[in-house]
């Protein structure tokens, strides 16, 4: 599993740390604006850029014959799945590490970030991404790296849809409360974990009856 | 002897395309070196992909080290070392972090020897691997393949496209490789002068069905290629007919038994190659004796 998570990283690593550094860059600035549209997209960002690297390395194990050499390894088929998803687990927790030292750093030094928005919208572009990663994974497995850009487009529109259904089902349910925002940013979060989750099961049944 | 690769009425049905590997039989014994030979699309990959797991097979038994191949079972698969025909590992990545990562795959990853290769075959370590050239990269296959414990190594198309010295090379290493005879090699090639050098046992393999299955000295000693009348044809005993195509109004015939055949025949010199492509041009004689 190490092995296997390392190989992907090593696929991605030059475009993970340029991602990085022009993420920690423009979050920078963006919360030096000190601007709630601004610290909304402070937010959203890290999620947007660093991420996404994990779904390109389906499409360079495609390209390379990775994804079939993969399978004559000594590691079973649930193994591999396993480690794409944790690739794409650890530079979600990389971008939130980012993000959040950034605005630490900067709230303690400079100016105040750590507002209620700006956690919002943090859970919800979490919430995004992870809801995104679990149609791309399945979808790709099913339909092949060649689909890779409709899928992604696919993916982002199944998911903007879910986050408004969210948005209006919560409207009806607990209606106008006070901590709205608050209440659906994490109900969005936790939803779009349990999402993960299913799309794993998904992704190792589709995996394990795929040919090469 | 004892085989380290059993292969037993293989059948499997490429719905796609209608392709079908049809009762495909044969076993490799250890130390050593089974050819398969046939043209593009014959069948050599489908069966190796077979073998290996990458693809599932509909019917038949493969045993591999005396035990059915059971693919959760990494400890079979540690023991098989793989070359495709091209190489197929991250482009991205350099010759020392595949080492780093393969040393977390694979229980016995033998690093000392993986570097010995990389330093046989002059290989740059720092270069990312997308960048090698051909040879390269197929060298870079091969000291994989042999660097973690390797007991049986599956070649399929290996050395397609090397010039003549990397080609050389390479079969020195194959056959160093099976000389302590613990270790053995299915290999697969439509270059057929490489099997030829190395290969014990030659398959041959045609529209996903073995047409003749016979150890390379048994194919130089006895085997021939006749040239005859359609007249003549009958003198030939059947039983040693294996295959046979017409030749400007003559007859070629591939027999498994050139001592059985009338004084007044005369024996056409013959190379692997135009065994070859007799067997697969030509049509397969019923009572063949294979």
């Amino acid at each position: 599993m190490k092995g296997l998570i390392l190989n992907n990283l090593y696929s991605v690593e030059k475009s993970v740390k340029f991602s990085s550094l022009l993420t920690a860059v423009v979050v920078v600035l963006l919360l030096l604006m000190n601007h709630s549209a601004a610290l909304k997209l402070a937010g959203f960002l890290p999620f947007v850029l660093i991420p996404v690297h994990a779904f390109d390395i389906l499409k360079y194990d495609a390209i390379s014959g990775w994804n079939k050499y993969e399978i004559i390894l000594p590691v079973t088929r649930k193994r591999i799945i396993e480690s794409k998803y944790l690739t794409f687990i650890l530079l979600f927790i990389f971008s939130f590490l980012l993000v959040f030292c950034i605005a630490y750093v900067i709230h303690l030094f400079l100016l105040p970030t750590m507002h209620s928005v700006f956690f919002n919208y943090l859970l919800r572009a979490m919430g995004l991404i992870i809801c995104i990663a679990a149609l791309v994974y399945p979808l790709t497995f099913r339909l092949g790296t060649e689909q890779s850009d409709s899928i992604m487009m696919g993916s982002l529109g199944i998911t903007l849809g879910i986050y408004f259904v969210t948005v209006f089902m919560l409207e009806v349910f607990i209606g106008e409360v006070e901590d709205f925002d608050e209440k659906f940013s994490i109900i969005f979060f936790i939803a779009s974990v349990l999402f993960l989750l299913i799309s794993y099961v998904i992704s190792v049944y589709i995996y394990k009856n795929k040919e090469f | 002897m004892e085989n380290i690769l059993e292969v037993e009425n293989l059948n499997k049905i490429y719905s796609d395309s209608h392709f079908e590997l049809k009762d495909i039989t044969f076993s490799i014994p250890y130390g050593s070196i089974v050819g398969i030979i046939g043209e593009n699309g014959a069948g050599k990959t489908s069966t190796m992909a077979a073998i290996l797991g990458t693809s599932k097979k509909d019917s038949g038994t493969i045993k591999i080290f005396n035990q059915e191949m059971d693919y959760l079972n990494n400890k079979l698969k540690e023991r098989i070392g793989v070359v495709f025909e091209q190489m197929n590992f991250s482009n991205n990545v350099n010759v020392v972090q595949l080492s780093n990562v393969l040393s977390h795959i694979y229980q016995k990853w033998d690093k000392e020897k993986y570097f010995h290769y990389i330093d046989t075959f002059s290989l740059p370590k720092k270069e990312k691997v997308g960048n090698f050239s051909r040879g390269m990269s197929m060298k870079l296959s091969i000291a994989v393949a042999l660097s973690h414990n390797t007991k049986l190594l599956i070649l399929d198309e290996a050395t397609a496209g090397l010039d003549p010295k990397a080609r050389n090379e390479m079969l020195d290493v194959f056959l160093d490789f099976v000389k302590d005879k613990n270790q053995s090699i299915l290999l697969s090639s439509h270059i057929t002068s490489d099997i030829e050098k190395i290969a014990d046992e030659l398959i041959f393999i045609k529209k996903g069905e073995i047409v003749l299955q016979t150890s390379k000295n048994e194919l130089l000693d006895n085997f021939a290629i006749v040239q005859c009348k359609p007249t003549e044809w009958k003198q030939i005993d059947s039983n040693v007919t294996v295959s046979y195509r017409n030749k400007e109004h003559m007859l070629e015939v591939l027999v498994s038994d050139k001592h059985s055949l009338p004084a007044s025949f005369q024996i056409k010199e013959y190379s692997l190659d135009e065994i070859t492509l007799l067997l697969m041009e030509g049509d397969h004689h019923e009572g063949t004796n294979s």
